[in-house]
């Protein structure tokens, strides 16, 4: 049995790669590491994870060449059936790539064939306090419990923007609701207030990297003076650890937590 | 260790770090001048992000007020839970709650909150004191009246009026000043306003700004934005004006267009080759980069198009090295018009912080002092006294 984590907005900009990095690192504390695949002609993920880490799928063909005939791609993209039928993966599909790769696996039953092959599938949908990120993201819930209907669909809400409650009597919202009726799941992501985010971002530094480098060094990446990287270090890590007790009801339910990781 | 466990000392870590952060700030922030202090708490300056709680309430308290901001900056303050003590803004009428500028509200005076009793030794010392120096001035008047008698009286009223006389010139003097430059304060006063709102719509919608800019300085001296020097990175395009979004979006649109035409021949003579390869799964990496800076600037277009500014020249950046001197020219502007913004949005909060002029007006007491310079002293046609504001005097 496998297990499939994916990531998808239409819209850029909501935090998707920064999800995955971070649920990358969540379900490697629960002793299961993903092996993770970029759907993205910008390899993002790669440039952070590295390329040994992360398979770039990229998208097979030119973005435009893709617009004007999509089944261009689809041969190419069987090739991520494969993966994640075999192993644990993390999926981290581009934006405007959605569409697209839903289309493919509409298609393609990939759905069915999971269910054939025991292969589980958590859905993560990060949108921002931004109608367009909404209406995208709630756009791609809708099609994933149509072709994924064993999955596991999750709402995150990125409040990098700033909160939510200014949507709380909107169309979308009332969408959420019907949708957590049926079993969506919705978490928080808190914007990370750290004075050296932008640099850690620049630095290419995945959040593992980050927890493991030390305040000397954080200082001589981002010019902070020793004290103020320490606590940009110290912020960062007050951050992670809310993603991870945010997600952790819904990573703990796969495998228990490996002993040493307990204590 | 666990994961959890070292975050925690990561966090625990950083906060120590961020207590000794700040008690070594707020010392040097507490040497300042209140003048920039006040500069500091208004342009949210970064520094403050960087103090404890405590330290920040200390901070503002050190301007003699009670409140904070009501976004109050915080990076890790965040975690240390809202700061205690704050006491809840009130905005001024006219101003709706969460709109316009933060307002303050000001610390009831020391002697307002306790006033000054007479007690222990003062009840004998005050009235003592005060009988003891009648008795001296009783002495003093009485003595030399007693021995001179009227040539005393007659000099002391001769040095009266001498100085009477010459403090009566002093003053019209001083008036006299004040009238000549009272139309020139008037005039700044009431133009202060329309001034800032004429940069702020020149920078906002792209037209020359140098005349308004003129203006503003003018009337303001030196411009207290504390902007980091944007507005002078500014003054080149000060005769041009700073482009707006919609300049900027059909300027990258017409860049887009040249390079997606110059990488179109090389398009089309690797078609073939491109497609074998893609069959293997992968482009041709000159062809890939391509592709890339055409789909970055195609995506940098439609997050202009969704007024995303910040986005879109994030996404330049990260292309202008494939794309040429035309992206950096680009980018310049781009980053022009987000200084624009920046100011305009500082000049809002002083345009919001200014008096109008019906707040002027209303603040004039009829014929007397007003801080603003009317003379007090209202001088006949024949050129005699007519009368004096005793508020004047004090």
């Amino acid at each position: 049995m496998s297990h499939s984590v994916w990531v998808a907005n239409g819209k850029g900009g909501v935090g998707k790669s920064v999800l995955m990095m971070v649920l990358s690192y969540v379900y490697e504390q629960y002793g299961v590491p993903l092996r993770l695949i970029d759907v993205d002609d910008k390899a993002k993920l790669a440039e952070f994870m590295g390329e040994q880490r992360v398979l770039s799928l990229r998208i097979g063909a030119s973005a435009e060449d893709l617009r004007l005939n999509p089944s261009l791609a689809y041969s190419y993209w069987d090739r991520l059936a494969n993966e994640i039928l075999d192993q644990d993966t993390g999926v981290d599909l581009g934006a405007n790539m959605d569409r697209h790769i839903l289309a493919w696996a509409e298609k393609s039953d990939l759905g069915g064939l999971m269910t054939e092959y025991d292969t589980g599938m958590d859905f993560y949908v990060p949108v921002t306090a931004d109608p367009l990120a909404l209406s995208s993201g709630l756009e791609v819930l809708t099609a994933v419990e149509r072709i994924f209907p064993a999955s596991r669909r999750i709402l995150v809400l990125n409040k990098m923007l700033g909160d939510f409650a200014a949507y709380g009597d909107t169309p979308e919202f009332k969408r959420v609701l019907q949708l957590r009726d049926r079993g969506l799941h919705v978490v928080e992501m808190d914007q990370c207030v750290s004075e050296a985010w932008t640099d850690f971002e620049r630095l290419k530094l995945p959040p593992a990297r980050v927890v493991d480098m030390g305040a000397k060094d954080v200082a001589a990446h981002t010019g902070l003076g020793v004290l103020a990287a320490r606590r940009a270090i110290g912020d960062y890590a007050a951050w992670l650890k809310k993603m991870q007790l945010s997600l952790e009801p819904l990573v703990a339910t796969l495998k228990p937590l490996p002993a040493e990781a307990a204590e | 260790m666990s994961a959890v466990a070292k975050l925690d000392r990561l966090i625990d870590a950083g906060r120590r770090a961020g207590r000794q952060e700040s008690a070594r700030l707020i010392d040097s922030l507490l040497a300042m001048s209140i003048e920039d202090r006040w500069r500091l708490l208004m342009t949210r300056d970064r520094q403050l992000t960087r103090l404890a709680p405590a330290d920040y309430q200390l901070f503002v308290r050190s301007l003699g007020i009670n409140a904070v901001l009501e976004d109050a900056p915080a990076t890790w303050l965040n975690d240390m839970g809202p700061i205690t003590g704050a006491t809840p803004v009130v905005e001024p009428r006219g101003v709706a709650a969460g709109t316009g500028a933060a307002r303050f509200r000001c610390e009831p005076t020391r002697t307002a909150d306790a006033p000054i009793q007479l007690d222990g030794p003062l009840v004998w010392a005050l009235p003592f004191a005060v009988c003891v120096l009648l008795a001296l001035a009783v002495i003093g008047v009485g003595l030399p009246w007693s021995s001179d008698g009227p040539a005393v009286t007659a000099a002391v009223a001769d040095q009266a009026e001498e100085r009477h006389a010459d403090h009566l010139e002093d003053r019209l003097a001083d008036e006299a000043l004040t009238r000549q430059r009272w139309p020139d304060r008037v005039d700044d006063a009431t133009h202060v306003r329309e001034t800032l709102r004429q940069l702020k719509a020149d920078l906002a919608d792209g037209r020359p700004f140098l005349q308004s800019l003129a203006q503003a300085e003018r009337h303001l001296l030196v411009l207290p934005i504390a902007d980091g020097g944007a507005l002078q990175r500014l003054l080149p395009l000060a005769e041009a004006g700073v482009p707006t979004l919609d300049g900027l979006r059909q300027a990258l649109g017409s860049l887009h267009d040249r390079h997606r035409e110059r990488t179109q021949s090389a398009t089309l003579l690797g078609a073939m080759g491109r497609l074998a390869r893609r069959m293997a799964g992968g482009l041709a990496p000159a062809q890939r980069r391509a592709d890339r800076v055409n789909q970055a600037l195609l995506d940098s277009r439609r997050e202009l198009d969704r007024g995303h500014l910040n986005a879109a020249i994030r996404m330049v950046t990260g292309v202008a090295a494939g794309v040429g001197p035309e992206a950096v020219e680009w980018l310049e502007l781009a980053h022009a018009r987000r200084a624009a913004t920046m100011i305009a949005e500082q000049l809002e909060t002083m345009i919001d912080m200014t008096p109008s002029l019906g707040e002027i007006l209303a603040a004039l007491p009829t014929g007397g002092p007003n801080g603003l310079g009317i003379p007090s002293v209202d001088v006949g046609p024949d050129g005699t006294l007519d009368r004096v504001d005793d508020r004047m005097l004090a």
